[in-house]
Parts: C-alpha cells; structure tokens; sequence
C-alpha cells in the first residue's frame, strides 16, 4: 500500500510537470471554452420581437394590422418602398392586398398569412360575428430550444477523456521496450500491476483536477450555470474519466508504435468522437441522429453529453442508466485486454 | 598553412571562451585538439568555421579569412559533428544524398560519390535503414559519411568515437587515417588520448581558452621532466625505505597508487637498473614490476596540474 | 534541387496529420451534402418542422393536419413528454402538437384544444400558434346546426396573397446549394490554417535543429538558393493540399458548379492559403519547439475559425467578438463568402486585407529570422 502511495507521487509530480499535461488538460478546455462562449453568447438571449410590416397610410387594411399584437406597423409611400425593405421592414402590403419582399424567411411567411387571413375570410363567407378572434385554442408547454449549448456539454465531455494522454504515458513508463525507464521498471521487484494501478490513480486523480477548473471557470469566469442535478453529472463525469484512463491504456499496450503516433490516435479518436457529438455545431448531432442513431448512442462522448444536457436542462433521467451502462462496459472491455496485452511480456528488441 | 588563427578572442559576456587563441594547421596533417572539458575546443573550431562570431583576432582558411559567404573556401570544408546530427525522418542513403546535395550540384557526380561514402563507412547493407533503427557505431558512422561525403581538403572532427563499439570504432580511426592518405588535412578533437597517439601527427593541447603546448607526441613527452616510470608492487614495505628510494639517481618523485608504488624518473640511462640494485641492497620483495613511457596524460598532469579526463 | 527534394520527401513521410484532417473533413462535408439542393427564384413559404400527435382521428383533426401538412414539415414523433421536449431544445422540431381525445368537443366549446411544445421566445412560435388558431376560429365560424363545414374552410384556405420577389442585392443568397459551398470552404479555411502549421511546422522544426542548421550554415549551399528551394518546398505542398480541397468541392457538388460564383471561392481560398502560409513561415521563424507548433496549429485554427464567422455565422457574433477577429485574415475570407459577388471590384477589399496580411506575417518573420542569426 505504501508503495503504491509512493508512487503516486511520484508520478502525479512527473506527469503534472510535463509541459504537455498543463497545456492540453488545463489551458486548452479553457481557451475553447471562451471560444464558445464568445460564440454563441449572441444567440443565448434571445428576445420575441415584433415583425415590422409597410403599408401606405390610405390602405383600409391597416387599421386591422395595427390591431394585431406582434406587428409594428409602418406607414410607408409607395416610391420608398424598395428602400425601406432593405432595413426597415420585412414586407410591404400594397392596395391589392399583394406582398412585395425582398427574400423569402419566417417574418414574411407571417406576413403572408395575416393578409392571407383576410382573403380567406373573404372566401368563407360567414357573417363576420362568426368569427370569434378571442379564443385561444392552445395549450402552451413552453420549452426552450437552445441548440448550441450542448457545445459546451460536449466540450466537458471531451476533456473528461483527457485522461488517455496520462493512460498512454502510464503503459509508456512500464514497457521495457517502450522506455528507458521501463526497463528499469521492470528488474525492480516491484509489481507492474502496483505501478499500473498508481498510474491510473494518479491520472484519474489529475484529469478530475482538471475537469473541475474547467467546470469552475464556466461557472464563475463565465457565469453560465449549466449543472442543476449534481449527483447524475458528477457520476458522468467521473465516468468519462474512467474511459479516457482505460483507452489511454488500451492505445498504450495494444500496439508498438512511437509515443507521438499514440498521442496523435489520442487526439484522434476523441476529437473525431467530440465532433460528432456537436462539439463544433450541434447541427451535426442532429444529422447523426436522423440518419444513423445507433452512432450517437455507442459514440461514448455522446453519451455523455446527451445525458449531461438532459438531466440538467431538460430534468429527464430516462437515459442516465443506459448510459453509464454501456461506459462500464467500454472501460472492462478495454482493461481486460489491456491486460492480456500486458501479461508477462518477453520483448522481441528493447 | 591550410588554417592559421591569430590572438582568437571570444567572450560569452563576462566569461572568456577563447584567451588570444593561436593555431596554425599545415596541409596533409592530422591535428589533436585535446584538453578538458569547457576549455574552449568547439569555440575555436564553431568560429574558424564561421559559425561563431569572434570579438578579436584573424582566422585565415586556405589563405583567406573565412566568413559566411566564403562558398568557394567552404565547399573544401567537411565537418563531423560531436552529436550525431541527421534527420530522422530520412533513410542512410537519403541523408548521404542530402547532405552531398549542399555542396554538389552535378547529379552524376552526387550518386558517385555518395556510394562512395556508403562504402567507406561500410554501411552497404543498412541503406534503407532508418537512424533510429541504428547502433550508436552506425549511428556515428552515418554522422561521418555525411560529413565527408563531398571529399573535402579540410575535415573538422569533433569526438566522433564517443559511446562507440570497438569494431566500429577501430573502424573510424582506419578511415580517417585513410583519408589522411588520400590528401586531407585532419582536425581531431578528442577525450581519448590512446587515438590522439595513434592517430596525430601534431598535438594542441588547450586550457581555458588557450593553447598551453603544440607539438608532435614526442616533442611533448621530451618537454615534461618525467621521462620514465617504473612500477612496482612490493609487499611489506616500510616508509623510511620510501623515503631512501628518493635518492636514487634521477629520482623525482615516489607515489603510490593503490597497492603500487609510481617512481617517476627524469632522464637517465640506469634507471631500472639503478632501482633494481637498490631493491637488492634493501632485501625487498615485489610481485609486479614493469616500466612505462609517459603517456600524455603525464604531460597534461604536468602542465595543468589536472586529470584530461575530467 | 537537393533541399526541395527532400523537404517534399520529408513532408510526406508526415503526411498522417494531413491525411487525419483530411480524412475527417470530408467524412463531415459529404454526409453534411446529403440533403437536397433548392433554387429560388421565387418567394418560398417558410415551412417548419412540426411533429403531431392524434389522439382523436376525426375528420375534424385529419382535417386540421392536413392544412398544416400542406403549410409545414411533418416530422416524427413521440407521444413521450421527454422526448418531445428535446426534440424542441435540439431544434429538430419547432413544435410539436397533441391533438386529445376529445377534440371535436373542446373546439366546439370554445377551451384549450390542442397542446402546444414550442420555445415562446423564437419567432417560429407566432406562425404555429396563428395557423393552429386561425384554422380553428375558421372552423367554428363555420358552425352550423351541430356540424362544421370543413369542406369550405379548406377551400377557403386554399385563397394565396401574392408575394413579389423585389430584386435585391442578395439574389441567391438563400440557395441551397450557396449554403453548401459556402460552409465547404469556410470550413476549408479552418483545415488549412491547421494542416499548413502542423505539418509544415513538423518538416520545419527538422530543418531549424541545431545541429543541422550548423551543417547547412557551413556547407557551399548559397544561403540564398537555400531558402529559395525550401521555400518553393513549403510552396508546392501548401498547393497541394490547397488544390485537394478544390477539387474535394467539384468532386462532391461538381455539377452545381455552374450555379454558383465558383471562381470566386477558388480566388478566395488561394489569397487566403497565400495569408496563412506566410503566417507558418512568421511560426517558424518564431519558434522550433514541436510542442508548441502543435498548440499553435489547434489553437490558431479553431480560435480564428471561432471569432470569423466559421462555426457560427458572423451575423451572430457580438461586435466585440467581431473587432478582434479583423486582426486575422480569416474574417475577411468568411466576409467574401457570405457575400454576392458581381465583379471583382466587390471583393477588392477583402482580397487586399488578405495580401496585407500576408505581407505584414512575412516581414514580421524575416525580422525574427534576422534576431535569430544575430545571437
């Protein structure tokens, strides 16, 4: 037990010197972090605002339009139309109830609809008492749609894999013919496994570090809350930090070549996964899941995000389950044959 | 005079690297440049090359003074560096190649004297051999087939048999005496004082920043006054005896190293002779006894009052 | 031509960097292509994507989704309240409807009849509900003797209002097939910046080694023929991957080629590969610590790409945002791609700040070239 302790140390010192650990694990998540936030700050707040409609003053409809809640009404002369469109309004209503435009989006097709409105009624031909404009048939569930902050669930999904830098220096420092320091490792009678296991403590231990002065910055650097349920995201978390360790072990021992090469399959395999699950733009995701969901439920950092952003935004834990399910199953499938790679290993050239 | 230095002058702010350096090099010889660590070797050698700029002096290569922009001066220069200094991402051909491409432009030319190369180094089976791939010997090898591949009149060697293997090492020391052969002047800095005899004609022996002594190997040794040494393993020996074999003739002085005894002798014709009848006259018993030449590490103890190898 | 050659060979031999971004943007680029292309020449109704549920299937409700079939996307989903929300949060769904049991009742008496999953505050909210309500309210006005005319208010919604398409500065700037191109190559630009730093960088930080510098400085390679050929090294490569990006765009999207301003993408990404080349050269000469081209590579790439408008459209960045990101050449390449280009003269400015940069990254680094020899 001391021993391992020991060697915790050690290795924490060694792997929390190492330029590369404080840059990629501490610095990095943060400068992506204010990337996004910068990014997306614009459209987190988003506003109703009213629709802005033209209309010359003679015109009999206009006093119906300015009846209507959500549009601004604009008296506008015929000649300043094609100016005014630029900026000013959505759309201009002439005496013939026609629209002109100047391109096609939503403020329009509103536009169209409320003139439509007045046609149609035309058509139907009910006496006008008929119709009763007080009603409101709807029931509102009001949910908000915020697409882009799952670029941060996925950012903190990301870095919770970090750990496999420090699973692949770990398997590094005990493989005679991967290092010096392996083969001095190993004509010491200390056990591989004592030193595996500290090494993974140790990075578990560094990578969680981490992660928490990720999750603090976002919190109180840039004033986003995102976790409201603790207890799921917590265990999430320290999930992801689980598989990043065991792959970074499973790369380290399953095959033989540079450290460079493993760190680059490193960077890799999770940013191709991050990516993939919105990391970059969450439209991706999306068309992931339309068009093969069965990628989004085995990508382990989807997963992850997935989770992290329904228990917390949208309270639902239908899925957390699952989730850490198929994460366990992925980290003892990648120890156990981690392991059998690194049983009693004779080397063909140190 | 293929290099001839004058007063060399260089400082590293306050500390001196090069003291009023003098040097002078004569076409066709192997020169040693020996001395310890930090006493400013590659310093002379990085500024004759025109690597290092110099605050005082004249340095003259082939009768010209040397700047970046010599290439005529420089395409005769070939240097070998102390590191083994080739890219890794290029097979042993390919770094031969490389490096001949610097200085050769004709293609024919280039592929001649690159096989060449190969041959010399004796690295004919390991021309796709990447240098991670390679022992340290083969390593240095590469190291010098890319520094001689364009057959230079002067080639700089900096420590090039260090942490080699015994074949590989004899094996460069043949070479260079071969090139020696075939019309190069050789400048050969080196630890090991063993090749510094077997190899130099001439000797530069250096300590902080300027040369202390320049000669050939026997003009050195005759400079010191420890002419022989004679040593003895004598069993059960008493101090005032130590103290009388002093007055033997030519005696200078009396060590002991480990369980033997050093009597160091100036020059004198008798002198195993001498020590011989005093050990008979004393009843002494001894179970080794031979006699050595001074090495040139007596010469450098002498004259610096340090070891070489630091 | 020795150092050209073997700076190629050398950078081929790390041709795993190019290959992963390469590979990875264009697994992205076509399954992103994959949806279909519209033209527009003429005003396009705004169609949301609207899930319903029909608990009650009358002719009333069949009716009711019908009209907005017409006017809307029907997309999947299911009676799961969970399930409903994130649909809305992703966006995958505008909204989403439940139509009850008891529909037909509830209209006639005038309640709540449907409920309604959608985000109050996007503008989406408004076309849903006056469809829904609209429909409704014409429906009870047809309400006569215990029966709803249906048949006349789907005739009656049948009646258009005609909507001009004024000529404008932005003709085409809602084309389907614009949008692609125009991601395609903002995103170009992001892999570029990346490759050319890394992998570049990578061949570099060999060539600068110490110790093979001292070999080069020493041999009879005229400095200046030196540099000459490494750089027309560093050239040929960054054509090469420039060129393989180009021509990733007509392979994939080859045949709208007409449709859209094509050359005005190919002159924009070849300023803007000039810019960031020079700007690896200014790296280079900064620094040879593989280390830290590596974190420049990512860093660099991703933040430019971030604040010009690459991963999120500039019209959504703040202008603080936008102020910092004028101080890279990759804002003035995502400006040129945004906008409709008639002439050359529309592009000038861009084009120009481009060069200017390049220009200011090149002496920049000869300065830090020329300290660096001094020491």
């Amino acid at each position: 037990m001391k021993n391992i302790f020991r060697n915790c140390i050690y290795q924490g010192k060694n792997l929390f010197r190492d330029a590369g650990f404080s840059f990629w694990s501490l610095i990095y998540p943060l400068i992506m972090a204010v990337f996004f936030y910068i990014t997306i700050s614009g459209v987190m707040n988003l506003e109703l605002e009213n629709i802005n409609v033209g209309i010359d003053s003679e015109n009999p409809i206009s006093y119906i339009l300015e009846e209507i809640e959500f549009l601004n009404v604009h008296k506008v002369h015929e000649d300043e139309v094609f100016k005014k469109l630029d900026d000013e309004i959505d759309a201009f209503i002439d005496d013939d109830l026609n629209i002109k435009v100047k391109e096609s989006g939503i403020n329009q097709t509103i536009i169209k609809e409320v003139v439509e409105q007045i046609r149609q009624m035309k058509k139907l031909n009910r006496p006008f008492d008929k119709y009763d404009f007080s009603v409101d048939y709807i029931l509102g569930r009001n949910q908000k749609a915020n697409s882009l902050v799952i670029v941060f669930y996925s950012l903190i999904a990301m870095v919770s894999t970090y750990g496999v830098f420090a699973g692949i220096e770990v398997v590094n420092l005990i493989q005679a013919n991967l290092s010096n320091i392996g083969a001095r490792i190993n004509i010491t009678p200390l056990k591989k496994s004592k030193f595996l296991l500290s090494g993974v403590i140790v990075a578990l231990l560094l990578n969680l570090f981490a992660n928490s002065i990720l999750l603090i910055f976002i919190k109180y650097v840039l004033k986003l809350n995102l976790f409201s349920e603790i207890k799921y995201s917590a265990i999430l978390i320290i999930m992801g930090n689980l598989f990043g360790v065991a792959l970074g072990v499973f790369i380290g021992s399953s095959n033989k070549k540079s450290d460079s090469v493993k760190i680059i399959m490193a960077i890799t395999i999770t940013l191709f996964l991050s990516f993939a699950s919105g990391m970059m733009n969450p439209q991706i995701k999306v068309m992931i899941d339309e068009k093969a969901p069965i990628l989004g439920k085995i990508n382990p950092i989807s997963i992850i995000t997935n989770n992290l952003y329904r228990i917390n935004l949208l309270n639902s834990t239908k899925s957390v389950g699952e989730g850490i399910l198929i994460l366990s199953l992925y980290c003892v499938a990648l120890i156990f044959t981690s392991y059998i790679f690194l049983r009693g290993k004779n080397y063909d050239s140190i | 005079m293929v290099i001839k230095v004058n007063n060399l002058v260089k400082r590293y702010k306050e500390l001196i690297a090069l003291d009023h350096f003098n040097m002078e090099v004569k076409e066709g010889e192997i020169l040693g440049l020996l001395g310890p660590n930090g006493c400013g070797k590659t310093t002379a050698v990085n500024c004759i090359l025109s690597l290092l700029s110099f605050d005082k002096g004249e340095i003259e290569v082939f009768g010209e003074k040397m700047t970046p922009n010599t290439y005529n001066i420089k395409r005769q220069i070939g240097l070998v560096p102390q590191e083994v200094s080739v890219f890794n991402n290029l097979n042993v051909k390919e770094n031969i190649d490389y490096f001949c491409g610097l200085y050769v432009d004709d293609k024919n030319v280039r592929k001649q004297y690159v096989e060449e190369a190969i041959e010399f180094v004796g690295l004919k089976d390991y021309v796709k051999f990447y240098p991670k791939k390679l022992s340290g010997g083969l390593k240095r090898r590469l190291n010098i087939a890319c520094g001689i591949v364009h057959k230079p009149k002067l080639i700089f060697l900096d420590e090039p048999t260090v942490a080699v293997d015994a074949q590989s090492r004899n094996f460069i020391l043949n070479g260079i005496k071969k090139l020696n052969e075939e019309g190069s002047t050789i400048i050969y800095t080196t630890h090991y004082l063993e090749e510094a005899e077997m190899l130099c004609n001439r000797i530069i022996i250096m300590d902080k920043g300027r040369s202390l002594v320049s000669g050939t190997i026997e003009e050195l040794k005759s400079m010191i006054t420890t002419s022989e040494k004679i040593v003895v393993g004598f069993l059960d020996i008493e101090d005032e005896v130590i103290e009388n074999m002093k007055s033997i003739p030519h005696v200078i002085d009396v060590e002991r190293e480990g369980e033997d005894y050093i009597i160091k002798f100036e020059n004198g014709i008798n002198n195993l002779a001498n020590l011989l009848d005093f050990i008979k006259a004393n009843n002494l018993t001894y179970t080794k006894l031979h006699s050595q030449l001074p090495s040139l590490n007596d010469v450098f103890l002498e004259l610096t009052g340090k070891e070489l190898r630091d | 031509m020795t150092v050209f050659k073997y700076f190629i060979r050398i950078a081929l031999r790390n041709k795993g960097v190019i290959l992963s971004y390469t590979i990875i943007f264009f697994i992205f680029a076509i399954m992103n292509g994959s949806g279909t292309i519209q033209r527009q020449t003429n005003f396009m109704e705004t169609r949301l994507d609207i899930g319903i549920i029909d608990n009650c299937n009358s002719e009333l409700s069949n009716s009711l989704k019908d009209y907005l079939g017409k006017k809307n996307n029907i997309v999947d989903t299911m009676l799961d309240e969970e399930y409903i929300k994130e649909q809305i949060f992703l966006e995958v769904a505008d909204a989403v409807i439940i139509i009850p049991e008891d529909f037909g009742e509830k209209v006639i008496n005038k309640e709540n009849s449907i409920k309604l999953y959608n985000d109050d505050r996007k503008v989406e909210s408004l076309q849903i509900q006056n469809q829904i309500n609209k429909f409704l309210t014409f429906v009870n006005a047809t309400y006569e003797n215990g029966e709803f005319n249906l048949v006349d208010v789907e005739s009656a919604l049948d009646e258009k209002a005609k909507v001009e398409l004024v000529e404008s500065n932005n003709v085409s700037s809602n084309d389907g097939i614009t949008m692609w191109f125009k991601y395609y190559f903002n995103f170009t630009s992001y892999v570029i910046m990346a490759i050319y730093i890394s992998a570049i960088g990578l061949v570099m930080t060999d060539f600068k080694d110490e110790y093979i510098q001292s070999r080069t400085k020493i041999s009879s390679k005229k400095f200046l023929q030196f540099n000459k050929e490494m750089y027309l090294g560093q050239l040929v490569i960054a054509s090469m991957i420039t060129t393989i990006f180009i021509l990733g765009s007509i392979a994939l999207k080859g045949k709208y080629i007409g449709e859209v301003n094509f050359g005005k993408y190919v002159l924009n990404i070849v300023v803007f590969s000039f810019s960031a080349l020079c700007l690896t050269f200014l790296i280079n000469n900064v620094t040879r610590n593989k280390f830290v081209i590596n974190a420049l590579s990512t860093v660099l790439s991703l933040g430019t790409s971030f604040i010009s408008g690459v991963m999120v459209p500039q019209q959504y960045l703040s202008e603080k945002v936008l102020t910092i990101a004028k101080f890279f050449p990759t804002y003035y390449f995502v400006r040129i791609n945004e906008m409709t280009v008639n002439s050359f003269s529309d592009m000038r400015f861009g084009i120009s700040m481009q060069l200017l940069f390049a220009v200011v990254f090149l002496l920049m680094g000869l300065y830090f070239s020329k300290t660096a020899q001094k020491a």
